[in-house]
């Protein structure tokens, strides 16, 4: 099984560190908006959710891409959107139920988190073990399945992260 | 400009009008940034005379370059401005997320001048900016306004706002941000309130960078936080401190009368953790989470928030002489929702509760009993000075007001008309100079000489004695004064110490920032505090403890019988500082500093 970004809500504590090695790694700048991890926090129930993007096992992203410009590596599990192909019509962030794919320039280009291909930074970052990049269980998979879930409903009436 | 934005907003809030200016580069290499580059802005912009709440004082919010970075507690911006509560320079500084959203938005911090004509809120989005109507918010507690200005903006901004405290000029009221993080002491909050601005919102997307390297070496220094110190922060919180400072006697007690409470077990960090702790919480960068997120469900004090912190816990807890951890919560979670200091108000209440044990208030002056331990009482009047009602008007100006009026202002535990700290001096002797020369007045967040005393962090000195005690002090005030310049949180530096930050202050803007400049540049902020001080009317006779610590002996536990003799210390301090001996900076030293 390959390897995920594990996501462990309860021990977040929302600090955003995850957020700032994103932005800064892949935009050299620091801001929440660059992050392709958006630590998404309820403050009135008290959750935080830390989350990238899933990378489903059927992506609803994908279908809906009209130039076919996302892909799922069947090796990794890693959804990509292709820049070239990319056309910023937006269908691909309205269809994901987390909203974890992005529009970053005036364009309206996606950009989506692809596990830095292997050596996630803000794993490296995540001082409360928030986030994990490893195998997971089987257990652990229906969790993950229950919080895209949970999340989703959650952020239904939310247009953007 | 690396880790600076290299930008500061200038509001004039009377015509409406903004704008931005660069930041001097001169100004942020000798004052870093935050409370540093605050200060010296005031000092250059305002006169030190002016009423602090007329339109004449100025606000200035900075954050420091490491704000904002992912640096280890690098949450932090600064409010200054010109107190109401002391006369003094008022100096606060919160963590959340706000400044780091708004160095995201392109600006090191903001300016506000002037007043507006009707409440106003301001509307920073990157580079649009906008001062809209309150009046729909005016009266709002803070967490409704909160909600309602994300509702008018964007969800995702980022809230800084006054509650009803602020907008009636209740002289403790604080700055809150991102629901319950504060910008509490020395009333920054009334003097947002008198500008008729009830809220900041800031929505930033443009980002800002810091120079080549810098993230290896924050992954460098972010490791270096294990061990005990930085686990008790994260497991207790600052409530840790509870147990220690009562096993040596110097957890303040029936309005600092006594040293050790019997009832601490029952408000310390075990006793929130068993009772109302939810999860912990960090900031923006944080390594540490030692924000208690909490929910009390007892008849009468229901409610939900986050703290309360060690000092709350003495000032609603015991120097009240209140056991209930629950009553304790909710009088804080009253402070953040109305937006109030929450030191000052259970101090104030803990006086009212010694001239109401004289006699000299009256249960038909409060509309209650006033006795201490009565925790219905505490939380009620903790209310009602937020809001000003009934007794809570006369609450509202502070205890050492409050006890010139009943004509005992020794009665008052202040110092320049603050309320000090949970550390009590007579057991911790370093204290007396930490609290008589902090420059925003009696507090602990300036260099706190506990930490080494009592906590033995990072060295370990005898408490009970006043020798070492002034070079400690100043040692400890200029490092304070250069992590608070630079968006860090202090909390970090009780870990790691100061170090790190040298390098990662480095690391950030490209400029070789020594250990030697980081301590001078504290120097600098702290001499350029005391100066606007001075040229407010301020010296050493203001430098006071109440005569409690200087005359009353604790009558109980491992400091009975100890005293404080300031006069001595206070005279070592001067001379170490390079100060007359009315504790006024010479033109050498200034000169030396480079502030003249």
């Amino acid at each position: 099984m390959a390897k995920v970004i594990h996501f462990r809500p309860d021990k977040c504590t929302s600090c955003k560190r995850c957020e700032t090695a994103c932005s800064h790694k892949y935009f050299n700048v620091f801001t929440s908006f660059y992050s392709k991890i958006k630590c998404v926090a309820f403050d009135e129930e008290h959750l935080y959710y830390p989350a990238t993007c899933f990378q489903c096992d059927n992506p609803p992203c994908l279908p809906v891409c009209p130039t076919e410009a996302i892909t799922k590596d069947p090796e990794t599990g890693i959804v990509r959107i292709d820049e070239e192909k990319c056309t910023g019509c937006g269908a691909c962030m309205e269809e994901c139920p987390v909203k974890h794919i992005f529009p970053y320039d005036e364009f309206g280009h996606a950009i989506k988190c692809d596990y830095c291909n292997g050596n996630p930074e803000c794993v490296l970052f995540c001082r409360d073990r928030a986030i994990e990049w490893r195998e997971i269980t089987p257990e652990e998979k229906t969790e993950r399945e229950k919080l895209f879930q949970n999340l989703g409903d959650k952020l239904r009436e939310v247009k953007e992260l | 400009m690396k880790g600076w934005t290299g930008k500061i907003l200038r509001v004039n809030l009377k015509n409406n009008k903004c704008t931005v200016e660069k930041l001097n580069e001169d100004i942020a290499k000798k004052y870093i940034g935050g409370r540093g580059i605050g200060s010296k802005m005031l000092l250059d912009e305002i006169d030190p005379k002016v009423d602090p709440l007329s339109p004449e004082n100025k606000m200035f919010i900075l954050t420091g370059p490491l704000t904002g970075t992912g640096s280890p507690c690098g949450a932090r911006f600064m409010v200054i401005t010109k107190s109401p509560q002391t006369g003094t320079i008022a100096c606060s500084n919160s963590g959340g997320y706000w400044g780091p959203e708004l160095k995201a938005a392109g600006y090191d911090g903001i300016i506000l001048e002037g007043k507006a004509d009707k409440p106003k809120y301001l509307w920073i989005n990157n580079d649009k900016i906008e001062l809209r109507d309150a009046g729909e918010l005016w009266g709002m507690d803070t967490h409704e306004t909160t909600r309602q200005v994300k509702a008018k903006t964007d969800a995702r901004a980022k809230v800084a706002c006054i509650g009803p405290a602020g907008e009636k000029l209740v002289l403790m009221a604080a700055i809150m941000n991102d629901l319950n993080r504060s910008a509490a002491r020395s009333g920054v909050g009334a003097v947002m309130g008198s500008k008729n601005l009830k809220a900041i919102a800031v929505r930033g997307t443009k980002g800002f960078s810091v120079a080549d390297g810098f993230r290896d070496v924050n992954v460098e220094i972010s490791n270096l936080f294990k061990g005990d110190v930085a686990k008790g922060y994260g497991y207790f919180g600052t409530s840790m401190a509870v147990d220690y400072c009562n096993a040596v006697g110097i957890f303040p007690t029936n309005n600092y009368r006594e040293g050790v409470f019997a009832g601490a077990p029952n408000i310390n960090g075990q006793a929130i953790r068993d009772k109302i702790l939810v999860r912990k919480r960090s900031c923006h960068g944080c390594v540490l989470g030692c924000a208690r997120v909490t929910r009390v469900k007892e008849q009468g004090f229901e409610g939900s928030g986050e703290g309360p912190e060690y000092e709350t816990i003495y000032a609603f807890g015991s120097t009240c002489k209140i056991d209930n951890i629950n009553a304790v919560a909710k009088a804080n979670y009253i402070c953040n929702e109305l937006g109030m200091d929450s030191i000052s108000v259970g101090v104030t209440i803990a006086t009212a509760m010694e001239l109401y044990e004289l006699g000299l208030i009256k249960e038909k002056d409060v509309g209650m009993e006033l006795k201490f331990g009565d925790a219905k009482a505490m939380v009620e009047l903790t209310r009602k000075t937020g809001l000003r009602e009934g007794f809570g008007d006369l609450l509202a100006l502070g205890s050492y007001r409050l006890a010139e009026k009943y004509g005992r202002p020794e009665l008052s535990m202040t110092s320049k008309k603050m309320e000090i700290s949970a550390y009590d001096p007579r057991g911790s002797k370093g204290m007396a100079l930490t609290y008589s020369t902090n420059p925003r007045g009696g507090d602990h967040t300036r260099g706190a000489t506990a930490f080494c005393e009592i906590f033995g962090i990072p060295k370990k000195v005898k408490s009970k004695i006043i020798e070492g005690k002034a070079e400690l002090a100043m040692e400890l005030q200029n490092l304070n004064a250069a992590i608070d310049s630079t968006g860090v949180c202090m909390f970090a530096t009780v870990v790691v110490q100061h170090e790190p930050f040298v390098k990662l202050l480095s690391a950030a803007t490209g400029l070789n920032f020594t250990m030697d400049d980081y301590v001078k540049a504290g120097e600098r902020v702290w001499n350029v505090e005391r100066l606007f001080n001075v040229k407010a009317g301020f010296s050493r006779k203001d430098d006071s403890l109440p005569p409690r610590i200087l005359r009353e002996p604790l009558s109980d536990g491992p400091a009975k019988g100890e005293t404080v003799d300031l006069e001595t210390m206070l005279d070592q301090y001067y001379k170490l500082r390079g100060w007359d001996n009315n504790g006024i900076p010479t033109e050498e030293k200034l000169k030396g500093l480079g502030i003249k």
